[in-house]
């Protein structure tokens, strides 16, 4: 019984929960087609009676503090929502930071579209690539990375050049063809250069070379230390052997 | 008794337009030598940025072909943008607390009175010379093919 209760109860719900429906009336016309646009102003009774039954809504700033009703001041910023597009451009913004073994930062200027496909052709074949991005690109992909340092240097107009391979020399030369790029520091394995200080690198040797007279240095330090050691021991030794030399041939000579 | 109207009739427009409207007015005509010198790694080298990139434009430029537009990164320097003139005078601007905009309508202010005005032919010279280049765009008839 009380299912049977329960459902008549919805189907009266549901003759009240109807949707309104715009409905379409159909205008039979023959010698003046209606003026669908700016159609006749209603009879005097019927416009009363709609201007009477106009729904009169409370104002929203009534009631509220002074600093949310002037529309001059500012209005706090809402989060901007991060687009899809934007967070592809920023992943693939990192993974080619974290391809590259050295960044070069550059300042842009005003430039057109042919001298960026010029330089694009200078590159190619060189395991070198161009990033452009905005600021908000470039802190979306990245803050909390280890190239957070970067983003100081992402001012105005900023681009980036990386590449795969660690030749310093190589970099700096193409960035001196690039005219309307100004290189103001790199980044080499980690870590932040300025300019100077990327210019210094790039007249240092190959690092192998660097590694093994490190080697030598530090191995030199520990030889000297044992021959220092072992000097006095060695010396005693020596002139032992002398000293037996000598008796074996005194001893000789005695016998003859 | 009524208050006098003080101040503009319209809002401005923003400082993008401001800062395009006085780009439209910069010429590098009276200028030998222009040099831009900052570190990136200070923290307000965000104007001398945006007005090297704002002056290195082809309009910019076109107005004389001759100035030379130079960087000088140094560290541990503050920025400076200093302006060799042709009469042999320097100006010096020192952007770390400036706006872009302040920049330019000071460069404007200085440059604009040097830049020197362009004679406007008139009389007779004008039309002689109306004339002549009259007859050099026609050109002479070409002789009828045989």
């Amino acid at each position: 019984m009380a299912a049977i209760e329960s459902t008549t109860r919805l189907i009266q719900f549901q003759s009240l929960l109807k949707p309104w429906l715009p409905t379409a009336t159909a205008i039979r016309w023959r010698t003046r087609k209606p003026n669908v646009q700016r159609p006749i102003p209603d009879h005097y009774v019927k416009a009363r009676y709609k201007a009477a039954l106009e729904p009169i809504y409370p104002d929203p700033l009534v009631g509220m503090p002074w600093y949310q009703v002037c529309g001059n001041l500012l209005a706090k910023k809402e989060e901007e929502e991060v687009g899809k597009y934007e967070e592809l451009l920023a992943k693939q913004f990192h993974t080619r930071f974290a391809d590259a073994q050295l960044i070069a930062v550059l300042h842009e200027n005003s430039t057109k579209a042919h001298e960026i496909i010029k330089i694009k052709q200078m590159l190619h074949g060189h395991n070198m690539q161009m990033v452009f991005g905005s600021r908000k690109i470039a802190t979306m992909a990245l803050a909390n990375t280890e190239f957070e340092p970067v983003l100081r240097l992402h001012v105005g107009r900023t681009a980036y050049l990386c590449s795969k391979d660690l030749q310093i020399s190589k970099l700096l030369k193409f960035t001196k063809k690039m005219t309307s790029f100004v290189l103001l520091g790199g980044i080499v394995q980690g870590r932040l250069l300025t300019r100077n200080e990327l210019q210094w690198c790039s007249t240092l040797p190959d690092i192998n070379m660097l590694r093994a007279e490190l080697c030598s240095i530090l191995t030199s330090s520990t030889s000297q230390l044992s021959q220092s050691l072992t000097y006095q021991q060695q010396q005693l030794a020596r002139s032992l052997e002398q000293h037996v030399k000598q008796n074996g041939e005194m001893s000789c000579d005695g016998e003859s | 008794m009524s208050v006098p109207f003080s101040g503009g009739f319209t809002r401005s427009a923003g400082i993008y337009s401001a800062i395009g409207k006085q780009l439209k007015s910069v010429n590098l005509k009276p200028i030998k030598q222009v040099v831009f010198k900052f570190d990136p790694f200070q923290p307000n080298v965000k104007t001398i940025r945006d007005c090297m990139f704002l002056l290195s434009s082809q309009r910019v430029l076109n107005t004389n072909p001759r100035c030379v537009i130079k960087t000088d990164i140094a560290d541990n320097c503050e920025p400076t943008i200093s302006i060799t003139l042709d009469e042999g005078k320097k100006l010096l601007f020192k952007t770390e607390n400036l706006n872009t905009l302040e920049v330019l309508q000071e460069f404007n202010k200085i440059v604009v009175p040097l830049i020197p005005k362009e004679e406007e032919i008139v009389g007779k010279v004008a039309g002689k010379i109306a004339a002549g280049a009259g007859t050099k765009a026609g050109g002479k008839p070409k002789p009828a093919r045989k």
